[in-house]
């Protein structure tokens, strides 16, 4: 079993992928931080995991290529991490996958593959992990994990009184890593999940008591489609969350609107479903210090916005 | 001899059930900053199951030992408490 990082593995990557990465902003706005994680290369936090898998790959091994299954961010990051780093990358994508996500992987010169399911696109994988080529898991790994983790280090940095902080869960990899760093280092701080109902694999296997595979993924939060968590990132949220808790489409979609209103930027469902949870009253407010929300992606077209309100009457 | 051995029992048990919950809660907190904390609470533990049965056993200073459990008690059950103000930068440095 793939197991969580430690903090000094954390500390590791933050070293490793810093020329790689930005160091991205927080800003207060009504009594909430946002941490404007969607301001990272390729536009999500997935630059930081991807950086810091493909690194630690011995050079023998990167000479045989990388590659990756992804809804889209993992796979836009797994691209620009070939492209930067000279590593020929294939990424995996279910056949749903936004044609915009496709061309910008391509752009990277990634080979990208097409494939009907995400389950299909990981049993894909596996095929090509047996040529030999490295994996980089979107989430199932602690190197991943790891440099998603780094994320931590800076929101204590910039919120000297966190209390509350809330981050959206896909396969877990991204909340395990900030979990593993930001309670190393503030135990007191209380952490929730987020997800959105048809993309709940978290809420799902918390309540089963083991990982669940969702038949399929309805949600329009296609990033956060993961058809299954890991039993790695399932043992960090029974240990180091206070919950997950799950919004639908619609008040997603009505987040985005919220903090593109607030911030003047435009957060994809995946992480905007953080804003709807604090907005609902299922994540409590802080009491004497600072509630931050991770905004962890931005790749959204207005044209997705439009489909979306039209489509939940939003 | 029994008071003796019955104390020895009964502090061995809470004390050391005291410390695996107190490591417990500090399994995953960064051992760099919470600096000698898990190896004084290990220490305390020992110290006070070492010290409190003989002091239990004596009936002049029966109420030295009644205080010395109490105070290695709530040390241990407060340690984990004090061990996140340290990391919050709360208390004085490590």
């Amino acid at each position: 079993m793939t197991t969580l990082p430690t903090l000094d593995q954390a500390r590791a990557a933050r070293e490793r992928i810093a020329p790689h990465i930005r160091r991205t902003p927080t800003y207060a706005h009504d009594g909430i931080a946002y941490k404007l994680e969607l301001l990272q290369v390729t536009g999500s936090f997935k630059a930081r995991g991807a950086f810091n898998a493909a690194l630690q790959i011995s050079p023998a091994r990167r000479a045989l290529g990388v590659v990756a299954v992804s809804g889209g961010n993992h796979g836009l990051a797994v691209a620009h991490v070939g492209k930067t780093l000279g590593i020929r990358a294939t990424v995996v994508m279910p056949e749903t996958t936004p044609a915009r996500t496709v061309e910008r992987a391509r752009a990277d010169g990634a080979e990208v593959v097409l494939v009907p399911t995400i389950a299909q696109a990981f049993a894909l994988t596996e095929e090509r992990r047996a040529q030999g080529q490295a994996v980089i898991h979107p989430f199932d790994d602690p190197a991943v994990m790891a440099g998603q983790g780094t994320i931590g280090f800076e929101l204590l940095e910039d919120i000297p009184d966190l209390e509350t902080l809330v981050v959206s869960i896909g396969g877990g990899g991204l909340i395990a890593g900030i979990a593993t760093v930001v309670k190393a280092l503030r135990p007191r701080v209380r952490i929730y999940g987020v997800e959105t109902e048809g993309a709940d694999a978290m809420r799902k296997a918390l309540d089963a008591g083991e990982p669940v595979t969702l038949p399929a993924i309805t949600s329009i939060a296609k990033t956060l489609g993961a058809p299954y968590v890991a039993p790695a990132t399932l043992d960090a949220a029974q240990r180091l969350l206070e919950d997950v808790v799950v919004v639908s489409d619609a008040q997603a979609v009505e987040g985005i609107l919220a903090v593109q209103d607030a911030l003047c930027v435009l957060p994809e469902p995946a992480a905007s479903c953080c804003y709807a949870a604090v907005s609902a009253g299922l994540v409590p407010r802080a009491r004497k210090g600072t509630l931050a929300i991770l905004v962890c992606g931005g790749n959204v077209s207005l044209d997705d916005l439009a489909r979306w309100r039209t489509m939940l009457a939003v | 001899m029994g008071t003796y051995v019955l104390a020895l029992v009964g502090c061995a048990l809470v004390f050391g059930g005291l410390t695996q919950v107190a490591e417990l809660q500090m399994a995953g907190w960064d051992p760099e900053s919470l600096g000698p904390i898990p190896a004084a609470l290990r220490g305390m533990s020992i110290v006070g199951t070492l010290a409190v049965p003989v002091l239990w056993a004596s009936r002049p200073l029966r109420a030295v030992g009644a205080f010395l459990f109490g105070f290695t008690a709530a040390v241990l059950l407060t340690g984990p408490l004090f061990a996140s103000l340290a990391l919050e930068g709360r208390l004085p440095h490590l």
